[in-house]
């Protein structure tokens, strides 16, 4: 049941980014759903289980802007088992601190990234970055609140 | 597979799962998003957008004036070239799409018009300003658009307008950074020169603006000339475009 809940969230979230990201940016810097989602949903899964997530959400977003699959599907992987295995530093989990998890876990998948896909220009790619942990770490208050009831989340 | 798919110009396996799955209900949306965008944007701009739009009225009514004689022009122009036996002139049907989606990290954008209405791999994508980039794959409704800030191995055939003029190989460097390369390490080019497509290209019509030379240095190594170019086309900010078929 919970497997169906997450690839319900990993579809709104593809088609939140697909039509939403692009159209709410707030000074330049726009969401990144599908990283969000992973951080988020894994947050209440076991590892192999938000890696599998992580996993597919790399697939979802490189296979939408039609970029070579890889670079996404390695930063995300990592990305959404990294936020399982954070769990076990048994850090309450308030609002800040899901805030505070998204928005770090966003700069290191979008590290990773950086450092498998090599994109051109890293200044801006950085800068693009910071915004992007801001605002996933805003939206993923609300998110880990409508997620929190279906995913239940266990401390290990 | 990807890249397979991608040299044929359509969308592999996997992808094409999950635009199936996705877009059906994010284009849609997308549509509407944009409108609020829009209407945001008109709120804050408002005064600018109604200068704009009085110059634009002005710009049409002068293009009206102009548009009869450019057809006898376009139309004396084809019956030469059938007289010539030339091959027919490419970029004559212009296919309007929508800019649906824009990943600047991947140097991609992806438009609402597809297979459905005869896009195909290879057409040139423009905006009012200038080149936008290359289709490269095609689904049935919508199109990856290759921009021209792409790195090789993309590149397109270029040249500087100048009297000669000069060609050379042009590929991106960034997004508002693009590079042409010249064999020639002699080359007669300046800053501040319009740089256009070649048309040596069965699909590419020449003399489509790509943008000004900013800097212009020489590859001692390789005996070539290179040349920074400034894209005409401010990608972040185009909303409609038009592919040339």
């Amino acid at each position: 049941m919970k497997g169906l809940w997450v690839v319900l969230a990993l579809w709104v979230c593809a088609i939140l980014e697909r039509s939403l990201a692009p159209n709410i940016t707030v000074l330049g810097a726009r969401p990144d759903f599908l990283m969000l989602v992973s951080i988020v949903t894994s947050l209440g899964l076991s590892r192999s289980g938000a890696a599998v997530t992580g996993f597919a959400a790399g697939v979802i977003q490189g296979a939408l802007i039609g970029a070579n699959l890889t670079h996404y599907v390695f930063s995300r992987a990592m990305t959404a088992f990294v936020a399982a295995w954070s769990r076990q530093l048994r850090f309450e989990m308030s609002p800040l601190a899901v805030a505070v998890t998204a928005a770090v876990l966003t700069v290191f998948g979008r590290l990773l990234f950086m450092v498998t896909a090599g994109p051109k220009g890293i200044a801006g790619f950085l800068g693009d970055t910071m915004g992007t942990a801001i605002y996933n770490g805003v939206l993923a208050i609300p998110m880990y609140a409508l997620l929190r009831r279906v995913l239940n989340p266990v401390v290990r | 597979m990807q890249t397979t798919s991608r040299m044929a110009g359509r969308t592999d396996f996997v992808s094409g799962v999950v635009k199936t799955t996705v877009d059906p209900v994010a284009l849609p949306i997308a549509t509407v998003a944009q409108s609020f965008h829009d209407f945001r944007l008109g709120l804050f701009k408002s005064g600018s957008l109604i200068e704009e739009n009085r110059r634009l009225r002005a710009l049409a009514q002068a293009a009206e004036l102009y548009g009869g004689r450019l057809q006898a022009l376009e139309t004396e122009l084809e019956e030469v070239r059938k007289l010539a036996k030339f091959a027919e002139s490419v970029g004559k049907i212009r296919i309007p799409a929508r800019v649906v989606h824009y990943a600047p990290l991947e140097n991609r954008l992806t438009i609402n018009a597809g297979s459905d209405r005869l896009v195909r791999q290879g057409l040139p994508v423009i905006a009012g300003e200038g080149l936008v980039g290359i289709v490269q794959t095609v689904d049935a409704k919508t199109a990856q658009v290759l921009l021209l800030s792409s790195p090789p191995p993309f590149k397109i055939g270029a040249k500087v307008l100048r009297d000669p003029p000069a060609f050379g190989l042009l590929h991106g460097e960034a997004a508002d950074r693009l590079s042409v390369e010249f064999m020639e390490a002699n080359t007669p080019i300046e800053n501040g020169d319009w740089v256009v497509t070649s048309g040596f290209s069965e699909q590419i019509p020449a003399n489509i603006p790509i943008g000004r030379i900013v800097q212009v240095r020489r590859d001692e190594e390789f005996g070539t000339r290179v040349a920074q170019v400034f894209p005409a086309v401010q990608i972040g900010r185009i909303r409609d475009v038009v592919v040339l078929r």
